[in-house]
């Protein structure tokens, strides 16, 4: 690593380390954005698993009352971190964050050493040599992102899932099969949602089994294995922890069956209050259906690529799960650059930027106007969501397309000056 | 076959939809303002507006007979003659006196003493107030029934403002059919009274207010009628004041509660605020007198202020009206306590009949005459059209500054579709993919700089110490001065440092234009008139100003209308005293929570010193 | 021998006059049942129902009970009435005459004076609890008093009032019941034989949708307006300070005041007495799935009653017990005939 490289480091993780420890100090801040709807959810709330700690320390199960959906290592985790004092709390997370964004790093890095060879466009060369983003930059955007720092300042806990995905995703990158199936195991564990990222994590293995000479057969089982081992090695630790089984109820329970109707940015909320009681668990099923159905299909479509489907997935998990909040989409919106060559290719990020900029403008204005000035009403807040999710659904659409295209020029170089439509 | 021709006549639509929109783009966005403007005007007019109408069915106004006669209105005159012997007494006697009617007429009363200190001013007094619980009733809902000491001018007493509050109450308790609490709230300090008292109800501290608690409450407050006429006359008309802090409306339904009303038994000429223009029976009024109402709520609302002590209620999702007696109205009518005794009683009647919070009717509207309004639906558009305009602006400055597929010429080898569109005539296909790598450097770093710029004035201004210091030394107007000019050379320092593109004042235009859209669209839905207003005087500016390197003269022109469309410009040409203002917007922002203020300094300012920056940023 | 032609003679005498008397007895039976059934029912039912809730919808209430007493007075029991009311205006307290609901300006009459018997109250009032009563589907552990008891020989006068649309009337503030539910109803009550004759009065917005999917025999409808139409209040009281009346029961309530129990007015009469000028919207009549003429069916077919009534020449022995009800029952029910009768349970 050069110096200039060096300095480059210390320079954009001193100044996101430093910017959240100064917003961490104004309680204020941190207590408003605690309490946003749109940043924390009833199953990453921190004020919840505060909840859940008072009364798993008090010898009272954590998961009667209703209270609290959070994962039993959560509050063993948290319990150790109380004998510290409270600014370790406020550290983990920070730390929580630049690990994540040092991870992403190296993603960057190893995304491009796996690409060096593949086919570019011409104007993508420089002395035949591929212009890449800079790493730095990736961890640049992750960091400097105000929903990334939002949702950290809020002590979201939706931050153990984002990284432990991209644990597993850095991990698996590295053909560590063992790592990566545990902290994917783990993500699913904490959230349920990021099971759909076990799909293109196994293309990963599969993908690198010619140059490596194993059977794919083989890798599978493996990744298969070692996924069901881990899992349920956590499940049951978590048993032990707990003292029953409970919490399955209360954490994949909720997620999946959502009795708690409280707002979010999702689809989900306003949905399930306007439901007739008995078409629910049809909806349900739709509903939570919708969300994995993407999963066979994108990746095999591009099980080339298996991390730009990780992407797209997240992308479809921080709009289609049952309580997203804006550190979902911190999460997917961190892969955007790592493909930088797709940027070109897409045609509305000038639009994709506005919606992103007007929702979270509009968003606690119209929940204001709902709740507290009361001359608006849910309709309000809930055309913020349907405009927050077009505009992520734009942003995907258009990144896919993107990918499609620039597959296309490579392939057919001299149609770069013709129009094409697809049928 | 027909898949390729029909792929044809989609691809040839397109680029003729492109060519023409592009060709269009800049007149469009003309057209937008004018029609935008156009629009704003045609808003008065009788054809626009709709008359008003109760939506909520349980109101029914002014169908109940009233009994508050003349054995009231001797009491109220009684009340009346005590307390302009009062009227040079002590808060505390005053006090003793209120509570002690209130107390002779049945009602639990109680009192709080507030003190508000604000950068060296103190504002104290004593509230009272009386609850009549409701016999027949659980006791979880209440109406409001206020009166302040100190009439909307500030100064004259609100003698029979008073006087009939306290008959009202008396006689209120005489009847059974209450089905929520009553509270007679007498308040003292101007608005600050009605604040402490507020906060105090709801355990809802939100300003630097220290009061003493209330133990004496009743349930969920369901709407206030605040009472002002001021001296002991008579009066000719009756004035409706309705906006609150921050613009907040209450709901139509209440003010159409009390029009209809005084409508149904007496004739009494109403008068939106205190416009002049007062109106009787089915009267829609003439187009200047709308335009003038209209504008006046307008003012109202941009300024962010109450219009009297009802305007503090809206914070706790209570609707409120202050009714407002004018003495020198051109009418032939006159009237007195038995008239107001009667709107009282009956209002309280139809608001008694409530059976949840007003919500039917519009929150969101404009009144040109008391009995028309214009919905949000009708005058949102002008003000959405102004932005759109300047989103298009930005949209096509970002198209400028990413156009560069005029460098590839069009391919020779003919492929039949590029055969058959050969009468698309020297149309250039673009490139599928945008390569021109945007310096967004530049921009982002003006952007932030200024508005950081903008967050400083805010806090230094807020900030009690410096402010008081600084003035001491300086005088606020030349401190602010000093304070803008900083800003503005702490932004042109890195508009120096960096080294400017050709284009990049493009993208730092097209920036700033989708910002200011962006920041006016999202503030109409909560304040119409302050984005009006402020959009009104940047647009054309904003959307004609850039650099001209060629004419200097032009140039130091751009910067003196920027310096006059500035805050502190603005302040200087329509004369008011800088010091004045900013005590009161201060005053606003800490004792209401106006966010006036905020406002400009984080806003309306900063995007008027990006502006500065651009217009000297050429290459 | 002589004993032998006396007890052949006394046998003689005896069977003439025991078969003069059957064939008496034949003969006035027939005079008499055709006098009390003439449409062929023994017992008449009533159901009113008003649907709204909340205090300005006063009117709906007073209409109703307004109903309830006309049917009283002309001789139906509360034993034989179903009556909902949504909301208990009377002890509302925004009422400003407590414990009182009236139906005219100048409150002249207080319909909630003395013995209202309110069967389904407040949220009792539910589309499902209103089908369960028609449809006889009541849960085992219901009062009689909740349920509708007729049998194929019941003429049933169906009341609703409330706030309507285009074939629904809401019911409370959440939920309707819709023209196609209530059809269906008919015919399940037709099906197991719950009804002679229905007269179904509606008056509410659009009321004539409400009965236009009935297809079950012997149902006559009426309602208060035509599609598109509202219905309209009649006048309020000023004291109280909301409409008191609808325009329609009102009307109804002008004609049936000089109904009386040996009335010989017809339905026809009273279907010809609606005048859309007074009433503000254009009643409907539905008599197609109705046999008879309307000029032949007494007003007091459906708003009086007739007992279950037969003529015996011998005495019943009647338990201590049954005295009593017999009494309690005969009380309420203002039963002026001057016959023998005796009732059959």
């Amino acid at each position: 690593m050069s110096t200039k490289n060096k300095f480059t480091g210390v320079l954009i993780f001193g100044a996101a380390f430093t910017i959240r420890l100064i917003l961490f100090q104004s309680s204020s801040i941190t207590e408003t954005l605690g309490s946003r709807v749109e940043i924390v959810t009833p199953v990453t709330s921190f004020t919840r698993l505060t909840e859940g700690l008072y009364l798993f320390e008090n010898g009272v199960p954590p998961y009667d009352g209703g209270a609290f959906h959070q994962a039993p290592l959560l509050l063993a985790f948290f319990q150790l971190l109380g004998y510290l004092p409270v600014i370790f709390t406020k550290l983990t997370f920070v730390l929580m964050d630049l690990i994540l964004a040092y991870c992403l790093m190296n993603i960057a890095g190893i995304k491009q050493q796996l690409y060096y060879n593949f086919p570019k466009l011409e104007i993508e060369l420089k002395d035949n040599v591929p212009k890449e983003i800079d790493p730095w930059v990736v961890t640049g955007f992750y960091l400097f992102n105000p929903l990334t720092i939002a949702s950290c300042l809020s002590k979201s806990t939706i931050i153990f899932t984002n990284l432990s995905i991209i644990l597993g995703i850095y991990y698996s990158l590295k053909h560590n099969k063992s790592y990566g199936m545990f902290w994917i195991a783990m993500a699913t564990y904490l959230s349920f949602y990021p099971f759909m990222l076990f799909l293109p994590l196994i293309l990963i293995f599969t993908n690198n089994v010619e140059s490596s000479g194993k059977i794919i057969k083989s890798e599978i089982i493996g990744c298969v294995g070692l996924f069901v081992v881990w899992l349920s090695g956590l499940l049951i630790f978590s048993y032990f922890l707990v003292g029953s089984w409970d919490f399955l109820g209360a954490t994949y329970g909720v997620i999946l069956l959502l009795p708690d109707l409280t707002p979010n940015i999702g689809l989900f909320w306003y949905f399930f209050i306007e439901m007739f009681d008995q078409f629910r668990s049809f909806f349900l099923v739709v509903f939570q259906l919708h969300a994995f159905v993407f999963m066979v299909p994108v990746s095999t479509k591009f099980r080339k690529h298996p991390l730009f489907s990780i992407f797209i997935l997240s992308g479809i998990m921080a709009i289609f799960k049952s309580y997203p909040s804006i550190g979902d989409a911190s999460l997917y919106l961190a892969f955007l650059p790592i493909y930088s060559e797709i940027i070109k290719y897409m045609r509305y990020n000038f639009l994709t930027t506005n919606i992103f900029c007007y929702c979270s403008i509009l968003s606690p204005i119209f929940y204001h106007l709902w709740i507290y000035a009361g001359s608006g009403n849910a309709n309000f807040f809930y055309a913020i969501t349907l405009v927050y999710t077009i505009g992520n659904i734009i942003l995907l659409v258009d990144a896919t397309f993107a990918m499609f295209r620039r597959e296309f020029d490579i392939w057919n170089p001299d149609l770069k000056n013709y129009e094409i439509i697809q049928k | 076959m027909s898949d390729t021709a029909h792929a044809l006549k989609r691809i040839r639509t397109r680029r003729r939809l492109f060519r023409t929109l592009k060709k269009w783009i800049s007149k469009l966005r003309f057209l937008l303002f004018a029609v935008g403007i156009c629009w704003l005007f045609i808003l008065p007019s009788e054809q626009y507006h709709k008359s008003t109408y109760i939506s909520e069915n349980a109101l029914l106004p002014g169908q109940v007979n009233t009994y508050y006669s003349w054995g009231q209105v001797h009491e109220a005159a009684a009340f009346r003659d005590n307390i302009t012997l009062l009227s040079n007494s002590s808060n505390i006697e005053k006090a003793a006196y209120i509570e002690n009617e209130l107390r002779k007429a049945g009602l639990k009363t109680a009192m709080q003493n507030f003190t508000f200190n604000m950068s060296g001013k103190k504002i104290s007094g004593i509230n009272v107030y009386g609850v009549f619980k409701a016999p027949r009733a659980d006791g979880t809902e209440a109406l409001v029934l206020s009166a302040p000491w100190k009439s909307n001018d500030g100064e004259t007493i609100n003698t029979n403002g008073i006087a009939a509050a306290l008959s009202i109450g008396k006689f209120f308790k005489g009847y059974t059919y209450w089905s929520k609490d009553i509270i007679l709230l007498i308040t003292d300090g101007g608005e600050a009274g009605v604040q402490a008292w507020l906060e105090s109800y709801h355990d809802h501290p939100r300003s630097a207010i220290s009061s003493t608690p209330l133990f004496l409450r009743s349930g969920a407050i369901q709407a206030a009628i605040n009472l002002d006429f001021p001296s002991t006359n008579d009066y000719k008309a009756l004035g409706i004041f309705f906006e609150g802090v921050n613009g907040q409306l209450p709901n139509l339904d209440l003010i159409n509660t009390v029009i209809r009303v005084c409508r149904s038994s007496y004739s009494i000429p109403i008068m939106l605020h205190d416009s002049g223009h007062h109106y009787s029976n089915y009267d829609n009024g003439n187009y200047y007198d709308s335009l003038h109402n209209l504008l006046q709520t307008m003012r109202h609302q941009a300024l962010c202020h109450p219009t009297g002590s009802h305007g503090l209620f809206f914070r706790y999702k209570i609707d409120a009206i202050t009714l407002y007696g004018h003495t020198t109205a051109q009418t032939s009518n006159s009237f007195s306590f038995i008239e107001i005794g009667s709107i009282v009683e009956s209002t309280f009647r139809s608001l008694n009949n409530l059976l949840e919070h007003l919500h039917q009717s519009f929150f969101f509207y404009l009144l040109p005459t008391p009995e028309r309004y214009i919905s949000i639906g009708s005058y949102l558009p002008p003000a959405l059209l102004l932005t759109v305009g300047l989103i298009l602006q930005a949209l096509e400055l970002w198209g400028k500054t990413g156009d560069d597929y005029a460098e590839e010429s069009v391919s020779e080898n003919s492929q039949p579709e590029s055969s058959s569109s050969s009468k698309d005539d020297n149309y250039v296909v673009p490139l599928p993919y945008n390569n021109r790598q945007r310096q967004i450097l530049f921009p982002m770093t003006v952007l932030i700089v200024s508005h950081f710029a903008g967050l400083l004035i805010f806090f230094v201004i807020t900030n009690h110490f410096s402010y008081n210091q600084l003035s001491k030394i300086f005088g606020i107007p030349e401190f602010l001065f000093t304070l803008s000019l900083i800003t503005s050379i702490s932004i042109l320092i890195p508009a120096t440092l960096i080294q400017i593109q050709k284009s990049d004042w493009m993208v730092l235009k097209s920036f700033t234009l989708a910002f200011t859209a962006m920041i006016m669209s999202c503030l109409s839905v909560l304040n119409f008139s302050l984005a009006v207003f402020s959009s009104l005087i940047v647009i054309i500016p904003f959307s004609l100003f850039k650099p001209t390197p060629k004419y200097k003269l032009l140039q130091y022109l751009q910067l003196l209308v920027l310096i006059m469309i500035s805050p502190p410009g603005i302040l200087i040409l329509s004369g008011t005293n800088l010091e004045k203002f900013l005590r009161w917007a201060l005053m606003e922002y800490e004792l209401l929570g106006s966010y006036l203020l905020p406002f400009i300094c984080c806003f309306y300012w900063p995007s008027i010193l990006v502006y500065s920056v651009i217009i000297f940023s050429d290459s | 021998m002589t004993f032998n032609i006396i007890r052949f003679l006394t046998i003689l005498i005896i069977l003439y006059t025991i078969i003069s008397q059957i064939s008496l007895a034949q003969d006035t039976e027939a005079i008499v049942d055709g006098f009390f059934s003439r449409g062929g029912h023994t017992n008449n039912w009533a159901v009113l129902v008003c649907t709204s809730r909340f205090w300005f919808n006063y009117r709906h209430i007073a209409n109703t009970l307004s109903i309830y007493r006309t049917v009283k007075r002309l001789g139906i029991p509360d034993s034989n009435i179903i009556l909902m009311l949504a909301d208990d205006v009377a002890c509302n307290p925004r009422n400003a005459f407590p414990a009182t609901v009236f139906n005219n300006a100048g409150r002249y009459l207080d319909l909630y004076g003395d013995n209202v018997e309110v069967d389904y109250r407040g949220y009792e009032v539910t589309v499902e609890n209103f089908i369960r009563v028609l449809t006889g589907r009541v849960a085992p552990d219901t009062p009689r008093s909740k349920r509708l008891l007729s049998d194929d020989r019941s003429n049933i006068l169906v009341y609703m009032t409330g706030h309507g649309g285009n074939e629904f009337l809401k019911f409370q503030d959440a939920e309707e019941i819709s023209s196609f539910d209530l059809a269906d109803a008919f015919e399940q009550m037709w099906e197991k034989r719950r009804y002679h004759e229905v007269l179904f009065m509606i008056d509410t917005c659009q009321a004539n949708t409400m009965y236009s999917q009935i297809y079950s025999p012997n149902i006559l409808a009426t309602g208060s307006s035509e599609l598109g139409e509202n219905s309209y209040s009649h006048h309020m009281d000023t004291d109280i300070g909301v409409a008191v009346i609808d325009r329609f029961t009102y009307y109804n309530l002008e004609f049936l005041e000089k109904v009386d129990m040996q009335s010989k007015a017809t339905l026809k009469d009273l279907f010809n007495s609606y005048n859309p000028n007074f009433i503000h919207s254009t009643p409907g009549v539905r008599s197609d799935l109705f046999s008879r003429p309307l000029d032949k069916v007494l007003v007091t077919d459906f708003f009086g009653s007739v007992q279950n009534i037969e003529l015996t020449g011998q005495q019943y022995n009647i338990s201590n017990s049954d005295i009593v009800n017999e009494t309690i029952i005969s009380d309420e029910s203002n039963f002026k005939v001057n016959y023998d009768f005796a009732y059959f349970f």
